[in-house]
């Protein structure tokens, strides 16, 4: 089976691949969509991930039909659906929450589209026996709508998306209304199922947690623009702009200003929270990528260490606050004044109030340019780290 | 592409919208306006025409028996606004709007306040208070025809059954308007009965759970809890009081024909007197608009009321008081 | 303790007289249609010796029955009146309310639930029609159905009561549709319905609670009406039940009878009133003025 779709370029030709070429769509005179370029390969899961207002949705609803482009043209693998109306894209759709006939029960909500298909009777029946199996809901499908709790609404409207075969599957923020556990649960469900049937999916979402734990590639969007297109690890490493950076990311990226220097042939990076060490060969990428020594270092809080002795490259902080999250510690530290945020493992508690010393996995750092704050240097590919040795944990 | 050019003159034609309708796919405009045609036929032909030629018939003398049908200016209006007749009825259209006013309200929030309670019951008779509403104003007419009956009465029965005298006349020039006004009102409560309720059961348990903390009586929870909440309703309640007591026609033609005398002829029913008993369309049709003026001009003083209330109410009552006590 | 017990005692008190004054008037019609004409005359607050003689009176031009007294009662006369009264209502009602239903349906599901130009001008037009008082409505249907006609027909009665009806239920209805969840017309065009299959095939079944309490509420206005009825059908074939009855009062002096004839009138629609009060319950019924 694939393993991982987006790394096999035979996808990115397939004749089955969903394009949206030059799409825009204005709502009272302001873009909502701009010039949007984006292809969905075949059989693949992807995640468009942007805030709220970021045209998401709207992508979404230009793939279903529901809204109609005011430029551009959508292309469903050869064809031109540009001007195709949504019942005839032969589309599946999953709504945040609640979205289920309220007067049919589950059987007949499942069926419904096959019915208006027109799918000969014993096809139907084995149709949905397959989904309800594949989706744990055999055992209520003559419930009523009402008798559901919100989870096995969301199964019925996923088994009910499954069942016409559609030709793209577009998911709408689905478990946004749920409870953190049940969320993940069907999540997992979803990845499950998207690996045993290979349905091209698009799944919309505005958490990213969500984003990079489901991904086969993740398209982030803001103000009506696509900013970045990759495999999660891809956007999680390189985000190609702060705005990803910190948008991307289970805890607020350290993003600080600072200057390259060389100090007794040592590089440095002088920062308002102090001067950093950097691992030479992230020293000498930086310096290449940034001939004007002025720079925007990224620092992901879950890529530092702490420690109770300084150290050359380290710079002395004090614990303003803590969050313990049992595996973990989040740190939010004021050094020099400025804040910073370090996640470490719970080895060892430091107090409020405490002096640490901040290290830093220079080999998990992205380097922005200060002007145009997009990507000039990333110290890990998309493999992995380019220099393995991290000074925290060696 | 070629759909494109084919709608492009449909989306010419209106420029304003934000979206121009395109493609095969009905657009949601188009589809709104097919689905609304219809009503929109019949709103005109059955509302907004019938209401232009009554405003067109009292420009005008329409004879019906001889089809003569000349323009008469504002004379209708002049001749209607000089009669004593026409102000009669309006002052007692007023005291008939006030008496309907203070039973409807008053019915409509006992019985929301009652029904709001837990009791064995709750639920019957909760069902059986709709039923005044669905024999409707005519029925009502005739049942309390009956009630205040001097022959027949329920009342003279019971007056009867406590040993007092049992002939009494209760309709009279002074009590014809109130006693029609309370058979309406029999009528009308049950919808301000529901509407309230559902007032009360929107208000939610822990404002009450607050007061406790707060340490409010029961009165106390009544007067800053519940009032505050109905006070938006009762007032849209009596707006509507006033619209329905233009439709209290058929339950002064049961009850009392508008009398004695003419003691209990109000605008309505003086109206249905000139149009259809003196066969005065026109002069009908005048006295008509100024009616239509007399409710609206009442209407809005409800609705200045209103609009007054809610500006000034966050200050104020109730449940923000409590939240404000709770603060401190 | 003593507290609790007062308050039930409020309680339980302000539950009767509620149900005292909503029903003792129609307990009081029942008692008279169950009297014999000897003791309605006498006040009686029960029936002395209850008969049914009342109701099959007002349905026989023949038939006279005789009481518990031995006393016999006299023919009415006006059972054909009755009868055709009784069938007319029974025609016009239904007709109103299934022209009401199918031009309401569709524009109010727009209403409810779509976003168009000329929403505001309609709800207008609405609000303004709910507040016109019917004696006005009827001066100028008066005058335009003795040019086309249709004074005195089945049809301008249909026509008429449908500048109560229409507006009422498009109001009430589209705030249904509007309750219904979002998007459920998104997802049956994702099933391959258009936008009329989608209407029909399936906010129509979603909306049939509140469907079919407009519609009983249609037939209720439309069975109930007497003003209209009253200038526009004098003495005529079409006349419906509720002038017919008023005619009986000029014309009957056995006010047991009467009684029986406005009960016949209501039964039904107490009936309905009372199996959809729950559904009427939940509707906005207030509404537009």
């Amino acid at each position: 089976m694939h393993t991982n779709i987006a790394d096999t370029a035979l996808d990115a030709t397939s004749t089955k691949n969903i394009r949206l070429v030059d799409v825009e769509k204005k709502f009272n005179g302001q873009h909502a969509v701009n010039k949007l370029n984006l292809e969905i390969f075949d059989q693949e899961l992807l995640v468009v991930l942007g805030p709220s207002g970021s045209g998401k949705s709207t992508a979404l609803n230009l793939l279903s039909g529901l809204e109609l482009a005011d430029a551009g043209e959508i292309y469903f693998g050869p064809d031109n659906v540009t001007e195709l109306p949504t019942e005839r894209r032969e589309i599946s759709m999953v709504f945040q929450s609640n979205t289920l006939y309220p007067h049919k029960n589950v059987r007949a909500n499942i069926l419904f589209a096959l019915k208006i298909a027109k799918v000969p009777q014993d096809v139907q029946e084995q149709r949905m026996n397959e989904v309800a199996r594949l989706l744990h809901i055999d055992q209520y499908l003559n419930r009523r709508i009402d008798q559901l709790s919100g989870g096995q609404r969301q199964r019925v409207a996923i088994a009910k998306a499954l069942v016409k075969r559609p030709k793209l599957f577009l998911l709408d923020e689905p478990f946004a209304a749920l409870d953190a556990m049940l969320r993940r649960e069907l999540r997992g469900e979803l990845v499950r199922i998207h690996r045993e049937l290979g349905t091209t999916m698009l799944f919309v979402t505005h958490d990213q947690e969500e984003a990079l734990a489901i991904a086969d590639r993740i398209a982030v969007m803001n103000e009506g623009e696509l900013v970045q297109v990759g495999p999660p690890l891809d956007i999680y490493n390189r985000p190609v702009t702060t705005w990803v950076a910190s948008f991307v990311g289970p805890h607020s990226i350290n993003l600080l200003d600072g200057e390259l220097q060389t100090d007794g042939g040592k590089g440095y990076v002088l920062t308002k929270a102090g001067r950093f060490g950097v691992d030479p060969g992230v020293f000498a990428g930086a310096g290449a990528a940034l001939p004007s020594k002025r720079v925007v270092v990224g620092i992901r809080p879950e890529f530092t260490a702490l420690s109770a002795t300084p150290s050359a490259d380290s710079v002395s902080a004090e614990v303003y606050s803590r969050q313990n999250f049992g595996s973990s510690v989040l740190y939010q530290l004021k050094a020099n004044g400025a804040d910073f945020r370090a996640v470490v493992p719970v080895n060892h508690l430091y107090d409020i109030g405490d002096r640490v010393n901040v290290e830093v996995s220079w080999s998990q750092t992205v380097w922005y340019d200060p002007d145009t704050r997009k990507l000039a240097y990333a110290a890990m590919d998309e493999a992995g780290p380019r220099a393995a040795v991290s000074p925290a944990r060696a | 592409m070629a759909t494109k050019t084919l709608d492009a003159p449909a989306g010419r034609g209106r420029m304003k919208p934000p979206k121009p309708p395109k493609s095969a796919a009905m657009s949601e405009q188009r589809f709104a306006h097919l689905l609304t045609l219809p009503l929109a036929v019949v709103l005109f032909a059955v509302v907004i025409f019938p209401v232009l030629y009554s405003l067109y018939m009292s420009f005008t003398n329409i004879n019906e028996l001889t089809g003569v049908n000349s323009f008469a200016g504002i004379q209708n209006y002049i001749d209607a606004l000089t009669s004593s007749e026409t102000w009669t009825a309006t002052l007692k259209t007023f005291v008939y709007v006030f008496w309907l006013t203070l039973f409807s309200g008053g019915i409509a929030l006992f019985g929301a306040l009652v029904l709001n309670e837990k009791f064995r019951g709750r639920g019957l008779a909760t069902a059986l208070v709709i039923l005044p509403w669905a024999v409707s104003l005519y029925a009502a007419a005739v049942i309390w025809r009956y009630m205040y009956s001097q022959q027949f009465g329920m009342f003279n029965a019971i007056l009867g059954a406590v040993g007092l005298p049992s002939d009494v006349n209760f309709i009279t020039p002074t009590s014809a308007l109130p006693l029609i006004a309370l058979a309406h009102a029999w009528e009308y409560s049950p919808l301000g009965i529901y509407f309230m309720l559902a007032t009360l059961q929107f208000i939610p348990a822990d404002l009450y759970n607050l007061a406790r903390t707060d340490r409010l009586s029961a009165w106390g929870r009544f007067r800053h809890v519940t009032l505050p909440y109905l006070k938006t309703p009762l007032l849209i309640f009596l707006i509507l009081v006033t619209a329905e007591a233009t439709k209290g026609f058929e339950i002064a033609y049961f009850i009392s024909g508008g009398g004695p005398g003419t003691s209990s002829t109000h605008l309505v029913f003086l109206l249905y007197k000139e149009t259809f008993v003196n066969l005065n369309l026109s002069y009908g049709a005048a006295l008509s608009w100024i009616l239509l003026v007399l409710v609206t001009v009442i209407t809005l003083g409800y609705f200045w009321v209103l609009m007054r209330g809610q500006k000034k109410d966050p200050a104020e009552d109730g449940a923000n008081s409590a939240d404000a006590r709770a603060g401190e | 303790m003593r507290k609790i017990s007062r308050r039930k005692i409020l309680v339980y008190g302000g539950a009767l007289l509620l149900l005292v004054w909503t029903l003792a008037p129609i307990y009081w019609m029942i008692n008279m249609s169950l009297s014999t004409t000897v003791a309605i005359g006498e006040g009686r607050l029960f029936p002395s010796d209850p008969t049914l003689c009342n109701y099959v009176r007002i349905f026989s031009d023949t038939f006279s029955c005789h009481t518990a007294d031995g006393a016999s009662a006299p023919v009415v006369g006006q059972a054909a009146a009755i009868r055709q009264g009784l069938v007319n209502s029974l025609i016009i009602s239904v007709v109103v309310t299934l022209v009401t239903m199918i031009v309401s349906i569709p524009a109010a599901y727009a209403i409810g639930r779509l976003v168009f130009k000329h929403k505001v001008k309609i709800l207008t037009t609405i609000v303004l029609s709910r507040s016109l008082p019917p004696v006005a409505v009827l001066i100028p249907f008066s005058s335009m159905y003795t040019t086309m006609h249709l004074q005195g027909t089945i049809l301008g009665l249909i026509i008429i009561y449908l500048t109560l009806t229409v507006p009422l239920v498009v109001w009430i209805l589209s705030g249904f549709f509007a309750s219904l969840p979002p998007n459920i017309e998104k997802l049956a065009r994702t099933d391959g319905c258009t936008r009329f299959q989608a209407l029909y095939r399936v906010l129509l079944g979603a909306a049939m609670p509140g469907v079919s309490a407009v519609a009983a509420i249609a037939f209720l206005t439309s069975w109930n009406e007497f003003t209209f009825a009253l200038i526009l059908t004098p003495a005529t074939d079409a006349q419906p039940f509720p002038p017919t009855l008023a005619a009986l009062f000029s014309h009957v002096s056995y006010p047991n009878t009467n009684a029986a004839a406005a009960l016949l009138a209501m039964i039904p629609v107490m009936i309905m009133a009372y199996v959809f009060q729950r559904r009427i319950r939940s509707l906005n019924l207030v509404g537009p003025i």
